[in-house]
């Protein structure tokens, strides 16, 4: 069926004789080969300029895929689902890569639509696979992977979508609905990563007992996890709930913020449009005073009472919220079934877990501390991807 | 209010910067603390992101609003509606336009404004042509920005020509009748840039119709894109124009809807002057002032919009401020260029956008 449309379809790993029938979860070939392609971006030169490529060198080692392994000890009898069609997000360049591990652990054959612009990360990865595909070993391997990129074309993807066990669908919202439209399988599973937005929860107390160095290493922790993507990334916190009220210590950390971007932050003019022109948009369409803080154009902050955190998508590239909270239980009201991750510092996780239950909240899919908003696990977005892309064998 | 009449009395290119600012802080402060009172979203935005205007001491740290408010919001200073007539942008490239509420009152400070800003260029001793169709003040375009430009200068001028039939195709027959019975008189041309190129040179190279050398001027203003996209810039713009057409000036104008009248008109060396009715600063991508010869994001003042709030605002263009009262055609008051339209963000994240 993909040979009719072999034409529009670009192949940059594999070919369209896709294996079709699952294998064992966590096959040891699999494992094998994802330490091989661990090595081969490790040891690439041109690797090391990018730091995205680099945590997923490590992140694909054979020491931590035992690791993760070593969380699915209740697998007994499991094995894949067939094939997976993944969808990979048209604005993370290595976003891809962990999905697609995620369907060769969970012990299926994986079609991976690549993201439509030309990121040279997923370049350099193609290449690796394409350079390992040759060795005779791992041939068997390759069989159960078919990368691919295509012009938006609902033909293409309606197609691809009729044939497979399950699919996995970055990209949000509209990427989400669009695919929904698309007829699949009766039995077909999807994985739908739809919007979300994300907060951190840090108790200024603790944070000022804190001595400078290690300040500066949290902030610095706080800073990749909100302006890595310009704050984009839908695990990125828009926002500091507080607890405690210690306002020595708050100040001191936007000011070592401050400091941090101030170094290392780049906004370009076109983010700087944006940024003002979502700023100023925002503050009328709320037709509510704030208090605002642009001293540094690119460390925002805004306090507001009351807050709806569903219309706020648009606020980015270093601009945050501010929130005091005298309890963790007035973080009630701020939570949806949108809010995906909480990175905390200052706190144990099982408070946050309590709050959760007790207040039978929707939302809050992930509790991490501060610095890991982005260290993508097989349970993510509220599921757990490998449990769900294989299946058990009652017994 | 503001003092119009000694504005309408000096001359617009004549200042120097320590005469203009000082003047200048006092009118927009002015201007401000109006729309302030009458505008409610004014209010807000001044409210919530911006210093206290009593202590502003420059120019540069008065408010400016970024010009996408004008297509998302209702932006007025008026209770009474009644007057009230809005023009929108052109909408070229992007889906969403500019609306601006345009009361009598500013649409005659414009007037007078451009009049004043072309006063060596046009007058009432000359006539103007139009590459519009003689119906063209009942279209639905005569509410855009291009139907402002048109009522304000055809305002300036003698006589109305417009060269476009009934078809809108181009009759070169009016102009070249009107050049045979008007030897050496002069007269001027306008359009916008993008028109001038795609339709009347192209029209007249297809025709191979070529102009004796004659008296005319052509004015045009508008998006650059297009032609930047085919490497037309403005010296091959204005050697083909003045090839074609005899002409024997052209100048480029910098303007917008939500600025209209106070725009900013190209000297013989090619820069866009400052007048004394407006001002423009070059922001970086902190929002800080540029440097002179940095380019930056362009924001623009204005004397002139009282019934919307639209004397001062961040533009999505890039440009570059060349010098201050220093230009060698002998205009006072600051010089600049515009680079073109600033580029959408890379929005990187897990949200596809589309």
């Amino acid at each position: 069926m993909l040979h009719k449309l072999s034409s529009k379809i670009k192949i940059l790993v594999g070919n369209f004789n896709l294996n079709d029938g699952p294998y064992n979860v966590f096959d040891e070939n699999i494992i094998l080969l994802l330490n091989e392609i661990s090595k081969e971006i490790l040891n690439n030169k041109t690797c090391k300029k990018f730091p995205d490529l680099i945590t997923f060198g490590f992140w694909c080692r054979k020491s931590n895929i035992i690791k993760i392994l070593n969380n699915y000890n209740f697998f007994k009898n499991r094995m894949g689902r067939g094939t997976v069609l993944h969808i990979a997000p048209s604005n993370v360049p290595t976003n891809f890569a962990y999905s697609m591990v995620f369907g060769l652990l969970s012990g299926n054959n994986n079609i991976v639509r690549l993201p439509s612009k030309n990121f040279i990360q997923v370049k350099i990865l193609c290449e690796i696979l394409k350079k390992l595909s040759t060795k005779k070993f791992y041939k068997k391997s390759f069989n159960r992977l078919l990368l691919i990129k295509y012009e938006n074309s609902d033909l293409i993807s309606s197609k691809l979508s009729q044939n497979v066990e399950a699919r996995i669908i970055w990209g949000g919202d509209i990427t989400v609905n669009k695919f929904k439209t698309f007829k699949t399988k009766p039995r077909c599973i999807d994985l739908a990563f739809a919007n979300r937005y994300s907060i951190s929860l840090i108790d200024s107390n603790k944070l000022a007992k804190l001595n400078p160095s290690n300040l500066s290493s949290l902030t610095k922790k706080f800073y990749n996890d909100s302006y890595t993507m310009d704050q984009f990334g839908c695990s990125s916190p828009n926002s500091i709930f507080w607890l405690g009220k210690n306002n020595f210590a708050k100040k001191k950390f936007w000011f070592e913020l401050s400091n941090i971007v101030n170094r290392e932050y780049d906004l370009d003019l076109s983010g700087a449009n944006k940024k003002i022109s979502n700023l100023m948009n925002f503050t009328l369409s709320r037709k509510r005073n704030f208090k605002l803080n642009i001293k540094n154009f690119n460390l925002i902050t805004l306090k507001s009472k009351k807050l709806n955190f569903d219309n706020f998508e648009n606020i980015n590239f270093g601009t945050f919220f501010e929130i005091d909270l005298d309890n963790i239980n007035q973080l009630k009201e701020y939570t949806s079934e949108k809010l995906q991750t909480i990175t905390y510092y200052g706190m144990d996780f099982e408070i946050i877990k309590k709050f959760i239950i007790n207040n039978r909240v929707k939302g809050i899919d992930r509790i991490v501390p501060v610095g890991r908003a982005f260290d993508l696990t097989p349970e993510w977005d509220g599921v757990d991807i490998i449990a769900t892309l294989s299946r058990t064998i009652g017994i | 209010m503001l003092d119009y009449k000694t504005l309408y009395n000096t001359d617009p290119f004549g200042l120097n910067i320590k005469k203009k600012d000082p003047w200048y802080l006092e009118n927009q402060k002015k201007l401000c603390l109006y729309h302030y009172k009458n505008s409610k979203n004014y209010k807000l935005i001044l409210d919530n992101i911006f210093k206290s205007i009593s202590k502003v001491k420059k120019i540069s740290n008065l408010p400016f609003i970024h010009t996408s408010l004008f297509k998302n919001f209702n932006l007025i200073s008026i209770n009474n509606n009644k007057n009230i007539s809005t023009f929108n942008s052109s909408g070229t490239s992007n889906s969403k336009r500019s609306k601006i509420n345009l009361d009598p009152k500013t649409s005659l400070l414009q007037t007078k404004a451009l009049s004043i800003i072309f006063s060596k260029i046009m007058n009432k001793d000359k006539d103007i042509f139009f590459i519009e169709n003689k119906n063209f003040f009942n279209s639905v375009e005569a509410m855009s920005a291009k139907g402002a430009a048109i009522k304000g200068f055809g305002q300036l001028c003698k006589r109305k020509y417009f060269i476009l039939d009934r078809n809108n195709r181009i009759n070169f027959s009016i102009l070249k009748n009107y050049l045979k019975k008007n030897k050496n008189k002069e007269f001027i041309i306008f359009g916008f840039t993008s028109s001038i190129w795609f339709n009347l040179l192209k029209e007249a190279k297809r025709q191979k119709i070529k102009f004796k050398k004659n008296q005319g001027i052509l004015v045009h203003g508008g998006g650059w894109k297009k032609m930047y996209n085919l490497k037309v810039d403005n010296n091959k713009f204005k050697n083909e124009i003045k090839n074609v057409f005899g002409l024997k000036q052209v100048y480029n104008y910098y303007g917008m809807i939500e600025q209209t009248g106070s725009v900013f008109l190209e000297c013989e060396k090619g820069f866009f002057h400052c007048s004394t009715f407006s001002d423009v600063f070059i922001r970086n991508s902190r929002l800080k002032l540029s440097k002179i010869k940095e380019k930056g994001l362009i924001q623009t003042l204005s004397l002139l919009p009282l019934s919307y709030p639209g004397h001062n605002i961040l533009t999505e263009d890039i440009g570059i401020i060349h010098g201050i009262d220093d230009c060698s055609c002998g205009k006072k008051g600051k010089y600049f260029s515009v680079l073109g339209r600033v580029p959408e963000a890379e929005l990187r994240g897990c949200s596809d956008v589309t």
